[in-house]
C-alpha cells in the first residue's frame, strides 16, 4: 500500500535558526503515529508545512500523492494547538461551518460527542472554558472521515476524564486506510494507543519505529524510552 | 464553496458596519428632527455656536464611522487570515484566490453602503436644512427637472443634443470608477498587511508600513499621469478649451490604472498567501 504521506529533504529556517533540518518521513495509512520530541524540536512546525500554513525553505510534502493544498486539506483534518474557531459563533453553528466545508464531516457523530461531554450546544464559544474550547475543536475534527488527522497537542487543555473518552474516540473513529500523527508531551497518557512512534531533536528525526519495537528491544515503555534520550544532563 | 465562503464572511462582517450606519443614520434624523423645528431661528450667540459645534459633531461622525469601516476591514482579513483564526481558514479546502475574494467582496459592499448612506444622510440633512429656511417652495423648484438637467449638462460639458445618453453614460462610467476604487483601496490594504507578513517581528508595524509606503507610490504615479496628460492637453491651445479631452483622459485613463493596480494587488495578495504563508 502506498504512503499516506511522504516528506522528503523538508527544511524550514526561520531567523538563522534550522527549526527543521532536512528531514524525510513515510506516514503510512492505518496508523496511530505519535510525533514526540522536546520543547522546540520542530514537531509544530513539521505540522504546520504539512498543513500548508508554513512555507518550507527547502524539500516537499506529499499527502496522497499532492502537495499541501486544496485537495490535501479536504482528506486531512487539523487540529492546532490553539483556539482557531471565532469567540462570536455558537457550537451550533460552528458545527453547521464544517459541515458546509468538509463534505466528510458527520455532523450526527458531532453532536453525540458534543452530547457526551457536555458541551452546551447553543453556547457562544467565548462563553465556554478553554478546556471545552478544546474539546469542541477536537470533536469537529475527530467528527470528519478524513485520510490523515493531524493532532497538535490534543489531550494537553482537558481533564483526565475527558482525556480517556478523547483518546478511546480518536480510536474507534478511524479505520485503515486513515492514519493519525499526534504530537504531545503526555505520552503515559498515548502511549496504549500508539502504533508508531517519531522522535524528533533538533529539526530531525532521530528514530521512526513501531512501539512493540520499543518495548522489545529496549525492554521499555515508550515514556521511559523517551525520557531516556531526551534526558537533560 | 465561494458562496459559502461569502455567505459566512457576510454573517462574521456585518455587524459592525451596521452598527455603524445605524449611528449615523440616528444622528441623521435627530439632525433633521431640529433642523426643521424653529428652535434655530432665534438669534443668539449661543445657538449660533450650537449649531457650529452640531456641524463639527456630525462631520467627525462621518469621518469617525467611515475611518472604523476601513480600520475594521484591514482587522477583520489580519485576523482571518493571518492570527489564530487563520489556522482554520487557511485549511479550509479552499483556494487562497477564494478567501481574498469572498472578503474584497463583502468589504467592498458594506464600504459601498456605508458611502450611500453618508451621501443620503448628506442630502437629508441638506433637504431639512433648505425646506426650513425655503418651506414647500424648494420642493416645487426642485421638481422643474429641464434646469436640472440642463445644469448637468452644462457641467460636464454636454451638448443639448446628446445631453440625456451622454449624462447617462457619465454617470454609469462614474459609478464603475467608483466602485473599483472602493476595491483599489481595500486592496491596498490587503496587499500591505500581506506583504507585512514579510516582517519576522512586528508585523502589523510592518503592514503599517507597507501601506505608507504603497500611498506615497500611487500619489507620486498620479501625480506623474495628471502632469503627462496635462503637457499632452496644453500646447494646442488655450487649456480650458481643451479641458473636456483631459478630462476624459484622466477619467479613462485613472479608471484603466486603477483597474490595472487592483489585478497587481489582487494577484500579489494571493500569491502571499499561497506562497509566502508563514503563521506564527
Amino acid at each position: 500500500m502506498e504512503a499516506l504521506a511522504e516528506i522528503r529533504g523538508l527544511t524550514k529556517v526561520f531567523d538563522n535558526h534550522l527549526a527543521v533540518n532536512n528531514m524525510n518521513l513515510i506516514i503510512p495509512r492505518g496508523k496511530i503515529i505519535g510525533l514526540l520530541g522536546p520543547n522546540g524540536s520542530g514537531k509544530s512546525t513539521l505540522i504546520k508545512m504539512m498543513n500548508g500554513l508554513l512555507t518550507p525553505t527547502a524539500g516537499t510534502v506529499l499527502i496522497n500523492g499532492r502537495e499541501p493544498g486544496v485537495a490535501t486539506k479536504e482528506r486531512g483534518a487539523y487540529l492546532p494547538e490553539r483556539t482557531y474557531l471565532q469567540n462570536g459563533m455558537k457550537v451550533c453553528d460552528i458545527v453547521d461551518f464544517f459541515c458546509d466545508f468538509y463534505a466528510d464531516f458527520d455532523r450526527e457523530r458531532a453532536f453525540t460527542m458534543l452530547g457526551n461531554l457536555g458541551v452546551p450546544f447553543t453556547a457562544p464559544l467565548k462563553t465556554l472554558s478553554k478546556g471545552t474550547k478544546e474539546k469542541v475543536q477536537l470533536i469537529l475534527v475527530m467528527s470528519r472521515r478524513a485520510d490523515l488527522y493531524i493532532l497538535d497537542e490534543p489531550i494537553a487543555g482537558v481533564d483526565p476524564a475527558a482525556r480517556d473518552y478523547i483518546l478511546r474516540t480518536i480510536i474507534t473513529n478511524y479505520n485503515e486506510n486513515s492514519s493519525i500523527l499526534l504530537s504531545t508531551h503526555l505520552i503515559t497518557d498515548i502511549e496504549n494507543i500508539l502504533d508508531e512512534v517519531i522522535l524528533i531533536r533538533e529539526g530531525m528525526v532521530l528514530a521512526h519505529m513501531s512501539v512493540d519495537q520499543i518495548r522489545e528491544e529496549y525492554g521499555q515503555s515508550v515514556d521511559s524510552y523517551f525520557r531516556r534520550v531526551f534526558a537533560c544532563l | 464553496m465561494f458562496v459559502k465562503l461569502f455567505k459566512y464572511e457576510w454573517k462574521t462582517f456585518w455587524k459592525v458596519p451596521a452598527a455603524i450606519n445605524l449611528v449615523l443614520l440616528i444622528v441623521t434624523l435627530v439632525g433633521m428632527a431640529t433642523l426643521v423645528t424653529p428652535f434655530w431661528d432665534i438669534d443668539s450667540l449661543a445657538i449660533d455656536m450650537l449649531s457650529v459645534t452640531a456641524i463639527m459633531f456630525y462631520v467627525a461622525a462621518i469621518i469617525a464611522g467611515l475611518i472604523a469601516v476601513v480600520v475594521y476591514t484591514a482587522i477583520r482579513f489580519y485576523r482571518n487570515i493571518y492570527t489564530d483564526e487563520g489556522y482554520l481558514t487557511n485549511t479550509l479546502p479552499v483556494t487562497p484566490r477564494m478567501i481574498i475574494l469572498s472578503k474584497l467582496l463583502v468589504s467592498s459592499l458594506w464600504s459601498i453602503i456605508s458611502g450611500i448612506v453618508v451621501f443620503l444622510s448628506i442630502f437629508m440633512l441638506i433637504f431639512s436644512a433648505a425646506y426650513s429656511f425655503e418651506g414647500v417652495r424648494f420642493f416645487r423648484d426642485l421638481l422643474e427637472f429641464d434646469e436640472l438637467w440642463e445644469a448637468w449638462g452644462y457641467l460636464l460639458g454636454i451638448t443639448t443634443d446628446a445631453r440625456y445618453f451622454g449624462i447617462l453614460l457619465r454617470i454609469l462610467f462614474s459609478i464603475l470608477y467608483t466602485v473599483v476604487r472602493v476595491f483599489f483601496s481595500i486592496l491596498m490594504l490587503y496587499t500591505a498587511i500581506s506583504l507585512g507578513q514579510l516582517f519576522h517581528r512586528h508585523k502589523i508595524a510592518g503592514a503599517v508600513a507597507w501601506y505608507i509606503a504603497e500611498y506615497v507610490f500611487v500619489q507620486m504615479v498620479s501625480s506623474i499621469f495628471s502632469t503627462v496628460l496635462l503637457y499632452h492637453n496644453w500646447p494646442d491651445s488655450y487649456f480650458f478649451s481643451n479641458f473636456e479631452s483631459y478630462y476624459i483622459m484622466v477619467s479613462y485613463g485613472g479608471f484603466l490604472l486603477t483597474t490595472l493596480c487592483c489585478i497587481g494587488m489582487f494577484f500579489l495578495s494571493e500569491f502571499m498567501l499561497k506562497k509566502r504563508l508563514n503563521l506564527d
